[in-house]
Order: structure tokens, then C-alpha cells, then sequence
């Protein structure tokens, strides 16, 4: 069952950040395709530095929100991971403490399946955290972009319905004893608040 | 006051008369409303178009908002043109844009 977890994160993951209403079937629009979003594009400062101005448009913007997420392209992430300072030390390394801990003194990568899943499966995805907001790395979202957010100001609502039918043509498949099984997804997206999403542009690439 | 009427083994149950209500109370009326029938995609579509016949006008997208119209994603300072509809009138109302003239 590993293959349809991973087919079924990949789909959900482009179609909640491009849906387009009314296009392939779709209802909503994607984070990227809503409008009234917040946006900051790079320019000459350091990667961290805006995306440290990326968080505080949010707490100073419409939503008046910190940011509790942030969705950002892998290799643009490694770029982040790699900033040194003067003195050769990795910075996010500084900012985060000896061996990577968290606040709370365990490490911040967390692997722990859902909990809120009604069989825990999976893996939540995060990868680490930046100034208290989780991290999710995906190539979903275009090298050199990061979407910072807060879901729990209204930067959207996930509705998610799963199906399972399992079933077996009498006439035909009892002789060989196979079955057919039919797994259905129909998922949704609401944006209540787009000032709390921050599309930053413009960070490294690689 | 009611009478008091006792029950005791081998006297049939009564029940002593009511007294006249002196004040009775109006018969409750349920009023239906009609049943809310949604709208497909095309329907709502063609509805609000049909709703909202008018010229497209021209915006300007303020700072540090982004706007998305038909598929094409527009930043601050950009210029664009959007139908006078509902979506739009919310654009205007939540300053992401401005109208130019």
C-alpha cells in the first residue's frame, strides 16, 4: 500500500497549491492560485532575511498571524540549510541549537505518523522548523519560492473523503479467487483568509 | 383549583375535568420555505454573468497583495482588467486592488 499513500500525497499536494476552479474537474483554487495572498520577492537581501520579512508581513498584515507552516521547494530548502556565517558555522544550526533540538529538547524532525488519521499512516513530511513554524519540503512548490503561512489564522481548510470498495465479480473472478478493490479520494480547499499566506520569490535555487 | 379526586383499590382511575383555559393558545403554523437548490458549475456561471452584465474595468494590485485572474498570477503596481462582477466587487472592497482610471 506504499505506492497509492505516495501516488495520493503527490496528487493532493499539486492540486492543493494549483487547482484551478473550474478546470480538470477542480472546485477550488490552489494557495498559489488564490487571490489576496501576500507576496515578497527577495531582492538584495539574504534568503533568511526575507524570509524572516515573509513572516512578519504576516503577523503585521490583514491577518494579524504568525506563521505556523512553511512550504518550501527541497533544493531551496538545502540552499537555507547550507547559509554559513563568517566563521563557517551553518546558521539555521545556530539558530536552532546544539544537535538540532527543538525548544521542547527533542529533535525537530518529526516522523511520527498522524495522529489524527483514523488508522496512523504515513509520515507528516515535516522537515525540521524555522522561527516556531513547521517546515515542509515538496517539489510541488517551484525552486527558489516558499509559501509561508498560517493555518490556523485561515490559510485554509482541508476537507478530505476516502473511500474503499472491495468487490468480486461472481461470474468470473471466483474460479481464480481475485477480488477487485476501488479506492476513491475526492478532496476540497477553502481559503478564508488569504493575507495569511505569503508567496516569497526570488530564494536560491540550488 | 382542580378537585382532589382519590384513588384507592377498586375505584376506576378518573381523571377530574380540566377547567376551561381562559387563555388558548394560538395553533402553531410551520411555514416551509422553498428548498435551496445549488447550482452546477455552468449554471452559477451563466447566473452570474446574467446577474452582473457589465463592462470590464481596470485595476491596479496594490502592495504587497497578489491577485490571480484566469490562470495568470498579478503582483503590486501590476495593471489589469477584470469584469464589475461579485468577485471582483470583493477585490475591491479588501484593498488587494485599486481602480484605475
Amino acid at each position: 500500500m506504499v505506492w497509492p499513500v505516495r501516488l495520493s500525497g503527490k496528487r493532493n499536494n499539486y492540486t492543493l497549491l494549483n487547482a484551478v476552479n473550474g478546470t480538470n474537474n477542480a472546485t477550488f483554487n490552489g494557495l498559489l492560485n488564490t487571490s489576496g495572498t501576500l507576496t515578497r520577492a527577495m531582492g538584495t537581501d539574504s534568503p533568511l532575511d526575507c524570509l524572516a520579512k515573509a513572516y512578519t508581513d504576516v503577523r503585521v498584515g490583514a491577518a494579524f498571524a504568525d506563521p505556523d507552516l512553511v512550504l518550501i521547494h527541497p533544493s531551496t530548502l538545502g540552499a537555507l540549510r547550507r547559509a554559513k556565517d563568517a566563521d563557517g558555522r551553518y546558521v539555521l544550526d545556530l539558530l536552532s541549537g546544539p544537535m538540532n533540538l527543538s525548544a521542547y529538547g527533542q529533535a525537530s524532525t518529526a516522523t511520527a505518523n498522524d495522529p489524527y488519521s483514523v488508522i496512523a499512516q504515513g509520515a507528516n513530511g515535516y522537515s525540521g522548523h524555522l522561527w516556531g513554524a513547521q517546515i515542509v519540503s515538496t517539489t510541488q512548490v517551484a525552486a527558489g519560492k516558499a509559501v509561508v503561512m498560517s493555518v490556523k489564522a485561515g490559510a485554509g481548510i482541508f476537507w478530505q473523503r476516502l473511500g474503499l470498495t472491495i468487490f468480486y465479480n461472481p461470474w468470473s473472478l471466483m474460479t481464480s479467487n481475485e477480488m477487485f478493490w476501488l479506492a476513491e479520494e475526492r478532496i476540497a480547499l477553502s481559503v478564508p483568509r488569504p493575507a495569511a499566506i505569503n508567496l516569497v520569490t526570488g530564494l536560491p535555487t540550488s | 383549583m382542580m378537585p382532589f379526586a382519590p384513588q384507592q383499590p377498586g375505584v376506576a382511575f378518573a381523571t377530574p375535568g380540566l377547567e376551561e383555559d381562559v387563555k388558548p393558545v394560538d395553533p402553531v403554523v410551520f411555514v416551509e420555505a422553498p428548498e435551496e437548490k445549488e447550482l452546477s458549475m455552468a449554471a452559477a456561471s451563466i447566473k452570474a454573468a446574467t446577474d452582473n452584465p457589465s463592462t470590464p474595468i481596470k485595476v491596479k494590485v496594490n502592495e504587497p497583495y497578489r491577485v490571480v485572474h484566469e490562470g495568470n498570477a498579478y503582483v503590486g503596481g501590476d495593471v489589469l482588467e477584470v469584469p464589475d462582477d461579485k468577485e471582483h466587487k470583493i477585490w475591491l472592497q479588501s484593498g488587494w486592488v485599486t481602480k484605475e482610471k
